[in-house]
């Protein structure tokens, strides 16, 4: 019997599903991306639906937003960086920028990816009290940056700095403000994580939800550690 | 006789598989030492903005920091060390491009200076 090994471009996930290949007696062994007898596939992730890739759906569309929105925070910084040092009147960065402040802040985006993925294991654990109580101090510690943003805007602004007033505030603002709005976004996504657990709606049964909004969350972490270094640590 | 068998693409997956615990993930005590260290390079980024002695080496150690610091939130908080592959090369692609999209701007400004 001859074996012809066709190599898919699937997204299937786990080992070699070698024991699943079927012999239908008619010496037509097959096994096809994971799939059985009854066209379900074998990666069942976190006992939720089954996808003819063995990998969640929803993970992986999480994933290719994500690859995506390098590209929109890619433009915005390169936008950034192109204008930096070609403002000719108003404020600059380094009359304004006020760097301990802005450490500090980071530093609180930093610990809330921590306590992220403190809730996604609590989850995980089927211990729903701490899953709710690490979300809100997530939210809570991103409101915290938020606040802190939304302060240093408006001294900002007090200073002489606007959106208009030159490139480099054009710039800095859209770049921020971007980053901003998707950190809001987040902490909506994180409250309704809370309320949707506090109702049991969320659990152990479906910790993946959990772990695509900490995705999302911890990619907004990543583009502020770039945006801290490049715009207000580098001179 | 011939058996057609339609091989899966990341068989040699290591990592564990989707629906069973995940005993290959760091535990909550690793995961704060992965905080420790985030801050104590974060702390490292601001002294080293500070040092003035530096000049334009600041630029690179840096750069060189923040790209640890990426790589660690990603690979242990987003879990790009434990999952499958294809996340990590989706996530990797769109960096890629970012990249790209900043070299291609300001190439267009460094040889056509009239964009400017």
């Amino acid at each position: 019997m001859s074996t012809a090994t066709v190599d898919t471009t699937g997204l299937a996930h786990g080992p070699s599903h070698d024991d699943h290949s079927h012999d239908d007696g008619t010496g037509h062994a097959s096994d096809v991306a994971g799939l059985d007898e009854h066209g379900g596939a074998h990666g069942d992730a976190h006992g939720g639906h089954q996808t003819a890739t063995g990998v969640s759906n929803e993970k992986l569309g999480m994933w290719v937003f994500l690859g995506s929105e390098c590209l929109l925070f890619g433009a915005l910084i390169s936008t950034y960086l192109v204008y930096k040092g070609r403002s000719v009147s108003g404020p600059q960065p380094k009359q304004i920028f006020d760097i301990p402040y802005t450490s500090l802040s980071s530093f609180v985006l930093l610990m809330s990816s921590l306590t992220m993925v403190l809730a996604l294991s609590a989850c995980r654990r089927g211990d729903g009290p701490r899953t709710r109580i690490w979300l809100a101090v997530t939210a809570l510690l991103g409101s915290i940056f938020i606040g802190g943003q939304v302060y240093e805007f408006t001294s900002f602004i007090r200073e002489g700095l606007t959106i208009k007033t030159n490139l480099f505030g054009s710039s800095f603002f859209v770049l921020t403000g971007f980053h901003g709005v998707h950190v809001t976004l987040g902490i909506l996504m994180l409250l309704t994580l809370t309320l949707l657990s506090w109702r049991g709606k969320v659990g152990q049964h479906n910790a993946e939800v959990i772990e695509i909004v900490g995705l999302y969350w911890h990619f907004v972490d990543v583009v502020w550690i770039v945006i801290f270094t490049v715009v207000y640590l580098i001179k | 006789m011939s058996a057609t068998r339609i091989r899966l693409p990341d068989e040699d997956y290591k990592g564990p598989m989707l629906g069973a615990p995940h005993d290959g993930h760091p535990g909550d005590a690793q995961y704060i030492g992965i905080a420790i260290i985030l801050s104590v390079l974060t702390g490292i980024e601001v002294a080293v903005s500070y040092i003035t002695g530096i000049g334009a080496g600041a630029v690179p150690v840096l750069l060189g920091l923040a790209a640890i610091k990426f790589a660690i939130v990603g690979a242990y908080f987003m879990h790009l060390k434990f999952d499958t592959r294809y996340f990590r090369r989706l996530f990797i692609t769109g960096i890629v491009l970012a990249l790209f999209c900043y070299i291609v701007v300001l190439s267009q400004f460094k040889f056509f200076p009239w964009l400017k």
